[in-house]
């Protein structure tokens, strides 16, 4: 282990002064002040301008959490299912399920389990907000290390058995570095899912009680719910600073990072030019050298940790323990279950009547920003998909652009239509669509920029372009991807849904009809428990038959008969 | 062609094409070592350009023929492939002008390279041109690059991490 | 009679109720390298893989060095024709895998890595990611990664197949003289290869298969004196009698 020797030392540069001083900064605000939680009611938030900071340190601690514990999830259950047939029956449909439900859906349990379980106490509090925001983030995140462990190609994993590779070092060296680019991908939009149900977080409410904590999140909608406008856009220009600030400290490096762990075999120079930040880093040896140092360890780490784990799973005398967590579990859900039938076979209450009808006018507005969405994001990916670099230039812009939680725009986009006069149902229908576009978009431009180059050098060479281009080489060669965007913008929509349907907008409240707004009202109006558990049971077995029925039968027919196979 | 720029070869097949003309003592026809190595003659040329560039071969009207040092590196062993090899990479323009900038720092910037080779070449090709240079240059032993920084650094100096 | 590193007695696989390889039985001598062709489908891989201990045999038995063979073979290492590095690797941290695999400090094992990529040739390529290589380097790595683990008996698996002619013909005349180096301590190999003239090239006794189901023909003893040229006329009655026994 090398010393922190004086040599080093003097390397040490300006900038890693900077850095030090910078962090300790941080950390020196993040604890100056105690967090304190209070019921709506009373006098609220203190909302002067100057608290900003400290809130988006307090929001982004949150998110740290919560990602900590959806990486961890994520890893453990994506493990579980790619290793064991047993695990992979019994996570891959609940991930499913567990991702239908709305965010909304998981506020009973946050309230149950978290803050009455800790008396209401800030601990209670915080712990269920994080529990929020990790509820956002970790389904998908799991699934995306299933897939990665079960895609690492067969001689790869032949040639790791033949070298003997277990426990740590196959974590260290196969295992995570495979996870890597789609865990990469995936965490920066879990983080721009969560950043778009931050308010949602951190203002939680079921019927007349409710708890506010510090935070951008509950700011900006503290502000908007008392009509100080001016101070919502301070809060929102706060959110996007710090989303903006994200982006380039880390997103874009570990982007560029994780390029180094895909499997193409193209040449050394096609590496894309290392972002600033690395720039800086290198005028920064000691930071650097330090990072490297605390991610290796941290990769070792998660190395040791996931290792003891599966190898402690194959010990004998972990099954009777194993066993009586699963009693355990089956136990909480048989219990969970006898509720939620307990609760569906009372008497429905009056309100239960309108389920179908708005659960069929949601889908229609769902239909309707889903053909949006396509019409602008097929031909902007078609556009970007003829030259290798036009995606590298555009993907930042419709990152940060992505990540800015449209929810605070949303009473501003409901006033805008009201004064125009226009259907409430248009602001709905836009609301909805930023819940679903940037999936969609996502998903078509990592597709235009996977077809290979000589497809597009034919492409040029036959002079195809337009419309043409369009049908011949650009939508089945994003086919699979298009159907996976749209799997998950529903998936989006359906939870945006809830936010769009119903908006609260200087003290009054726009909604038209939905399954949304009956969610909505059930949730923060009335605390009306069978109503709430009625409608995300609909909104589930709706989401799902969908998938059974739509979504996967396409990608399935889609994936088999478009592919660029070498 | 411009005797500052590299050939698209590797070593790996340059190596295999010298050991090829070996084969058959005195001139003889490229067509025909293009047919025994069932290799097109656009795969071909690189490789050949290359010969001729370090003196291993002599080319002239659709014939070749290995020279005197051309028939050493066909007999010679890996060691000494590579000595005559770096004998006549170092005076190379681009590998000489990395070699120069690392006398002076220890690490020089892919970009710094670039940039040397901007006002003759193309981008694409500089790119192209780099890489042939980290591959030749790696195997003279001349030098080593980092792709993770994308520099070239002085041979053993490289990963310290 | 050399002791043989690894022998075969009646080894039959079964796949699903289809047999891929039916009382396969031949020993591998210590020194000697072994080839196994055939036309696709004979199994040849699929024994590879059993001789390694990848998959178990359904029937016969396997022994390695005199003992029965459960699990993987203590003795043998592969080498792929996919070269299989891992991408996120440098060279010699791929060579290193084994003893990283085994525990060895990293001083040490790099130092190994270092030399094998050596007499591999490729020294100055220590510090390149398989992206950075060309197919033949790669294939070096694949070899020195195997070779770093000490095996009696190199199994190598069509290991030139995804190479270019002039790359393949280096490599196996750096595959011939690997096996006499003093550097290395492997001295045996079985190449799985469907080209005969490289069978007929590279090795001492050949075992041509048939298909449907898998099974050995005969085995022949090459007895051309090294070192052989390609395509020379005397090999050719080898080949001759190889195709022969193969259709």
């Amino acid at each position: 282990m090398r010393a922190w020797s004086a040599a080093r030392l003097r390397r040490a540069s300006a900038l890693d002064g900077l850095a030090v001083v910078a962090v300790a900064l941080v950390v020196l605000v993040v604890f100056l002040d105690e967090p304190h939680v209070l019921p709506r009611t009373s006098e609220t938030l203190n909302l002067w301008p100057a608290m900003l900071p400290l809130y988006a340190a307090y929001s982004l601690l949150r998110m740290l959490g919560a990602y900590a514990l959806s990486l961890g999830f994520a890893l453990g259950a994506g493990y579980w299912a790619s290793a064991s047939p047993t695990g992979r029956r019994l996570i891959l449909p609940a991930l499913d399920v567990l991702q239908a439900v709305p965010i909304l859906g998981f506020f009973p349990a946050a309230i149950f389990f978290f803050i009455r379980l800790f008396h209401g106490s800030p601990l209670g509090v915080e712990a269920a907000a994080v529990f929020l925001i990790f509820t956002s983030q970790a389904w998908n995140m799991a699934f995306s290390v299933y897939e990665s462990l079960t895609t690492i190609p067969e001689d790869l994993r032949t040639a790791a058995q033949v070298s003997r590779l277990s426990g740590v070092v196959r974590w260290r060296r196969l295992l995570l570095p495979a996870c890597v680019p789609r865990l990469v991908y995936n965490s920066m939009l879990s983080w721009a899912g969560g950043w778009y149900f931050l308010i949602a977080s951190e203002i939680i409410a079921v019927g007349r009680k409710s708890w506010v904590l510090p935070g951008l999140g509950s700011y900006i909608g503290e502000s908007i719910t008392l009509g100080r406008h001016g101070l919502a856009a301070a809060g929102l220009a706060s959110l996007v600073a710090v989303i903006v600030l994200l982006d380039l400290l880390v997103w874009s490096p570990l982007e560029w990072w994780s390029g180094r762990f895909r499997y193409e075999t193209s040449a050394a120079g096609e590496m894309t030019a290392p972002p600033l930040v690395r720039a800086l880093l290198r005028r920064a040896p000691l930071v650097r050298g330090g990072l490297a140092r605390g991610g290796r360890r941290v990769g070792e780490l998660v190395g040791r940790v996931a290792a003891a784990l599966s190898h402690a799973l194959s010990h004998q005398w972990i099954r009777p323990l194993l066993a009586l967590g699963a009693a355990g579990g089956l136990a909480a859900l048989v219990y969970g279950a006898v509720q939620t039938v307990d609760v569906l076979l009372r008497p429905p209450p009056p309100e239960a009547a309108q389920i179908p009808v708005a659960l069929l006018l949601s889908f229609l507005r769902l239909l309707l920003a889903y053909a949006i969405s396509l019409a602008w994001t097929i031909p902007l990916a078609c556009w970007v998909s003829r030259s290798a670099r036009r995606a590298g230039r555009l993907m930042p812009v419709v990152q940060v652009l992505a990540s800015v939680p449209a929810t605070a725009f949303f009473p501003v986009l409901v006033a805008l239509v009201l004064w125009l006069r226009l259907d409430l149902n248009v602001s709905a229908v836009a609301l909805v669509l930023t819940g679903m576009q940037w999936y969609l978009l996502f998903n078509l431009v990592a597709a235009a920029q996977a077809i290979p180059e000589d497809v597009r050098e034919l492409a040029r060479a036959t002079g195809a372009s337009g419309f043409f281009y369009l049908r011949r080489f650009f939508l089945p060669a994003a086919l699979p991807s298009l159907i996976t965007g749209s799997l998950t913008a529903w998936g989006g929509g359906w939870n945006a849904l809830v936010l769009s349907e119903s908006v609260t907008a200087a003290g009054r409240t726009w909604s038209v009809k939905g399954i949304g707004t009956l969610l909505d009202e059930a949730t923060y109006v009335k605390g009306d428990l069978q109503m709430i558990t009625l409608v995300i049971v609909s909104m589930v077995a709706a989401v799902l038959l969908l998938n059974r029925a739509v979504w996967r039968p396409l990608y399935a027919w889609a994936s088999v008969r478009y592919r660029f196979d070498a | 062609m411009k005797p500052a720029l590299l050939p698209h070869a590797t070593v790996g097949r340059l190596l295999g094409l010298i050991d090829a003309m070996a084969e058959t003592p005195g001139p003889d026809d490229l067509y025909r070592l293009a047919e025994r190595l069932r290799l097109p003659l656009d795969a071909l040329h690189p490789l050949v350009q290359a010969a001729r560039l370090l003196g291993w071969a002599r080319v002239e009207r659709g014939d070749y023929d290995l020279t005197e040092e051309g028939r050493q590196v066909a007999e010679a062993g890996v060691a000494q492939r590579k000595t005559l090899f770096r004998k006549q990479v170092r005076g190379l323009p681009l590998v000489a002008s990395i070699l120069r900038a690392l006398a002076a720092e220890a690490s020089v910037s892919r970009e710094t390279v670039l940039e040397g080779l901007r006002p003759q070449v193309a981008p694409p090709e500089a790119e192209r041109q780099v890489n042939t240079a980290v591959d030749w240059g790696r195997w003279a032993e001349l030098f080593d690059y980092d792709a993770d920084d994308a520099c070239f650094l002085r041979v053993g100096e490289a990963g310290r991490e | 009679m050399p002791e043989p590193l690894v022998s075969l007695v009646g080894v039959g696989k079964r796949y699903e109720g289809a047999e891929v390889l039916h009382e396969v039985s031949f020993d591998v001598l210590p020194g000697e390298t072994l080839a196994l062709v055939g036309p696709s489908g004979c199994g040849k891989s699929t024994l590879l893989r059993i001789i390694a201990g990848l998959i178990p045999a359904s029937s016969g038995e396997v022994r390695s060095e005199g003992y029965l063979l459960t699990g993987l073979n203590p003795a043998t290492a592969l080498v792929f024709q996919s070269f299989a590095l891992l991408p996120w690797l440098k060279a010699a941290e791929n060579v290193a895998l084994p003893l990283e695999a085994r525990g060895v400090p990293a001083v040490e094992r790099l130092r190994k890595a270092e030399r094998l990529l050596d007499v591999m040739g490729l020294r100055g390529h220590a510090r390149a990611y398989p992206r950075e290589l060309s197919g033949g380097m790669r294939q070096r790595v694949g070899v020195a990664r195997a070779l770093c683990q000490d095996p009696r008996v190199l199994l190598l698996d069509e290991p030139f197949s995804a190479l270019d002619v002039l790359t393949a013909q280096t490599l196996r005349d750096q595959v011939v003289d690997l096996l006499r180096d003093p550097a290395v301590s492997t001295r045996t190999a079985v190449l799985v290869t469907h080209s005969v003239e490289e069978a007929v090239y590279m090795a001492d006794r050949v075992v041509a298969m048939r298909s449907n189901p898998g099974r050995v023909a005969d085995v022949v003893t090459i007895d051309a004196p090294r070192p052989r040229r390609w395509g020379a006329p005397e090999l050719v009655p080898f080949v001759d009698r190889l195709y022969a026994l193969m259709t």
